[in-house]
């Protein structure tokens, strides 16, 4: 089935074809013209169908192109006039196709010239490398797509420009570019050495303290006459610390409020029983 | 009378009919199609048999017939319509283009085919949809590249073989080295390029042109005037289609005679996988997308909480379908992106497809792992999946995204070892000099006997010095 299939797609393909291979139309005197506005020539070539010209040459706004031929009949070696006599532009990029009708200048003859507003309305605002065809038919004599070559066409803007001015133009659905987010760089902070030394600092004036005191003989000699409940204060006093280093470290807010209500009662009474009987333990 | 023809075209539609089948469309199976006469609709027997074989409810119905109608009581009466009458000014009593777009609007399909002798009614409803058909009585002409046959050439029918590459419409098979050959006779049409819901799947070839059948030149059998720019090759648009956001799909085709028996069923063509592909495509049988399910949550602990913080790392996972061969089946791509947008997208991420722990699962699940942004405020987590030809998936989530709590700032540094120790040594010097203030004793016995001392001693000296010596 697909020998089948393939046959008789080729034998359509054969069919579709047959009049360009044996198409009874031919371009002859062919003429292919840049020049410079004071009419100087600065590109010439005269390609042999079905050959193409060789070089590239550049086409301005200022710098117009200019095709000229003929169109000959194989059957009868005659010129005949055709139905459609395009010089075809096409992107060597995007693919993109403009074709102009050429000027009927004779029986036969045709020519096509690129004047400056043309130039500026199709390839100014895409510039780039074309290949300039000959499109030829007649319901006639069938029809021929003859390749002439590559020209270069240039509106004076560099390329990466025009490549930016292209791509904004076009609304394409495809994945977008990745967006990784730059996080703000952490604090920059001074060498733990730095702190360890400082923390030092904050110690020694506690340490002279404490020296200061013993050399004056600060003691706690008092807390003989109660010592449970003084101790029991003093240790719910520290609970309370406690209780802040705690909600430093990780204890939330209303928990240790809680906490602080719980420990309120038990200070209150233990810190009433100790206050009071070392007041009443010391002399007038 | 004309119950005769019905009658036959019924008979003819019903031999094509196999079983009872379901329908194949993601969307409905109603279909209604509009003819320039019921008789005419002969000539699309092969076409509308295809549909028939593929599980639709064929409605064939004359353009002008009055009682044709899209809605009732706001309700869309057909899943999809084909126009079939490319001279009809207006269909049925007073359906207008406005009423065709409200169909679109509504989730309905359209298949529109034109020809040379096409109506305003066609060109106002192809201008909604960025479809500029050429001039009345102009055709898309070729005489290179045409049908040939038993010693005749036609070279208004093109032989086309120039596809646009939509893997969501036709299959590779008609791109390539070997394209095939779609036999086309109509009108030809300008197409937006740069609207990227309009795609052109068939155009003309570089020796395509639309002009005058006799004389090649325009409509008005003048000769092209020099310097013109026919529309030819790439830009002229034999067949094109439109997705639009709300994911209905409409085809303009210029040609009403690339569905007729007479193309479909030419040797050698592809005509008829061609019509076949675009119809599935159109009627919703293909290349339909849908988004299952999707979810986010925490990665540490695989909750999704009511907020999110700064800075957590989160996991998004969203399940893709694509319907085809009358079946949902997973959605295999590798550019499904995830953003997070606030204004602008802070993050865009392509997700990866996991592997299902069910290999039957009809969807495909992609992953990303990200980390918010350190910015916060209310943020869009968006998949907004567009791709030519495929339907649109559009899905939102809003969250918030919180500043940390002044518990969850890096805590600890070393910077602030300093204050850390002031702190304690605060809080000790507060214990020590209250334990010190309220307990302190004063010191004692040991100072008052050194004064009993030194008393006595100076009483002693003081009895000695006031003494009388003894005499002898």
């Amino acid at each position: 089935m697909r020998c089948f299939r393939s046959s008789t797609r080729m034998l359509l393909a054969i069919c579709t074809l047959a009049s360009s291979c044996l198409a009874a139309l031919q371009p002859t005197d062919i003429h292919i013209k840049v020049m410079e506005r004071t009419g100087d020539k600065l590109f010439s070539a005269s390609p042999q169908y079905p050959n193409t010209f060789g070089k590239v040459p550049e086409i301005t706004s200022t710098t117009p192109l200019s095709v000229s031929f003929s169109v000959k009949s194989t059957t009868a070696n005659e010129a005949v006039a055709v139905d459609q006599a395009f010089v075809n532009f096409r992107h060597k990029e995007t693919g993109d196709e403009t074709a102009f009708v050429a000027k009927r200048a004779g029986v036969g003859a045709y020519r096509m010239d690129l004047a400056r507003k043309h130039f500026r309305t199709h390839f100014a605002p895409s510039p780039g490398l074309y290949d300039i065809s000959l499109v030829l038919g007649s319901f006639a004599d069938g029809g021929v797509h003859y390749a002439l070559g590559t020209v270069q066409m240039s509106n004076g803007k560099p390329q990466q420009q025009q490549q930016q001015q292209r791509m904004s133009d076009t609304v394409v659905f495809g994945a977008r570019p990745e967006i990784h987010h730059r996080f703000a760089e952490p604090q920059r902070m001074p060498s733990a050495a730095v702190s360890l030394v400082f923390a030092v600092l904050c110690v020694v004036p506690l340490v002279v303290l404490f020296g200061v005191w013993a050399r004056l003989g600060v003691n706690v000699g008092g807390l003989g006459a109660e010592p449970v409940a003084s101790a029991a204060f003093l240790g719910l006093v520290g609970a309370y610390m406690a209780l802040a280093v705690a909600y430093w470290v990780g204890v939330k807010l209303f928990s240790a409020l809680t906490y602080a209500l719980v420990l309120a009662l038990p200070t209150y009474a233990v810190g009433q029983v100790a206050l009071s009987r070392r007041a009443a333990s010391k002399p007038c | 009378m004309r119950l005769l023809p019905s009658l036959g075209i019924c008979l003819a539609l019903g031999g094509a009919w196999l079983k009872a089948v379901e329908a194949k469309s993601a969307t409905g199976d109603r279909v209604l199609v509009l003819v320039p006469t019921t008789e005419s609709a002969k000539q699309y027997t092969y076409f509308l048999g295809t549909l028939e074989t593929r599980g639709f409810d064929i409605s064939v119905r004359a353009a002008s017939n009055s009682s044709v109608a899209l809605h009732l009581d706001g309700e869309r009466l057909y899943d999809h319509a084909i126009l079939l009458s490319p001279a009809a000014k207006k269909f049925g009593s007073d359906l207008t283009a406005h009423n065709f777009i409200r169909f679109v609007d509504d989730g309905g399909n359209l298949l529109v085919a034109a020809s040379s002798e096409l109506s305003d009614f066609h060109r106002k409803l192809g201008a909604q949809f960025g479809v500029e058909f050429e001039k009345r009585g102009s055709r898309a002409i070729d005489h290179v590249s045409h049908l040939s046959e038993n010693g005749s050439d036609d070279h208004s029918v093109v032989a086309a073989h120039r596809f646009f590459g939509v893997p969501a419409v036709l299959p590779s098979t008609f791109g390539g080295n070997n394209p095939g050959t779609v036999l086309y006779k109509g009108i030809a049409h300008k197409y937006e390029a740069k609207n990227p819901l309009l795609v052109p799947v068939l155009v003309g070839s570089t020796t395509t042109y639309s002009g005058n059948a006799a004389t090649g030149g325009d409509s008005d059998n003048k000769a092209l005037s020099p310097m013109d720019t026919p529309l030819s090759g790439k830009a002229l648009g034999l067949v094109s289609v439109f997705q639009t956001r709300s994911n209905a799909r409409v085809a303009f085709s210029g040609s009403t005679e690339l569905f007729s028996d007479s193309l479909m069923k030419k040797h050698g063509s592809s005509n008829t996988q061609f019509v076949t592909e675009v119809s599935k495509w159109v009627l919703q049988e293909k290349s339909v997308l849908r988004e299952t399910g999707h979810r986010h949550h925490l990665l540490s602990t695989g909750e999704k909480p009511e907020y999110y913080r700064i800075g957590n790392e989160m996991v998004y996972e969203i399940d893709l379908s694509v319907y085809r061969d009358d079946a949902w089946h997973p959605y295999v791509a590798n550019d499904v992106q995830f953003e997070a947008i606030m204004l602008d997208p802070y993050v865009r991420l392509t997700l990866n497809r996991t592997l299902p722990t069910d290999s039957k699962s009809p969807l495909a699940t992609y992953r990303g792992d990200i980390k918010l942004p350190d910015r916060y405020g209310t943020f869009t987590f968006r998949v907004n999946y567009k791709r030519t030809g495929y339907s649109n998936v559009d899905v939102k989530d809003t969250v918030a995204i919180w500043p940390l709590r002044h518990d969850e700032y890096p805590r600890f540094l070393t910077a602030a070892y300093p204050y850390y120790t002031s702190s304690f040594v605060m809080i000790i010097g507060f214990l020590a000099l209250s334990t010190a203030w309220l307990w302190n004793a004063e010191p004692k016995a040991k100072t008052n006997v050194k004064d009993e001392g030194k008393t006595k001693t100076k009483t002693k000296t003081k009895q000695s010095a006031t003494s009388k010596p003894k005499p002898n």
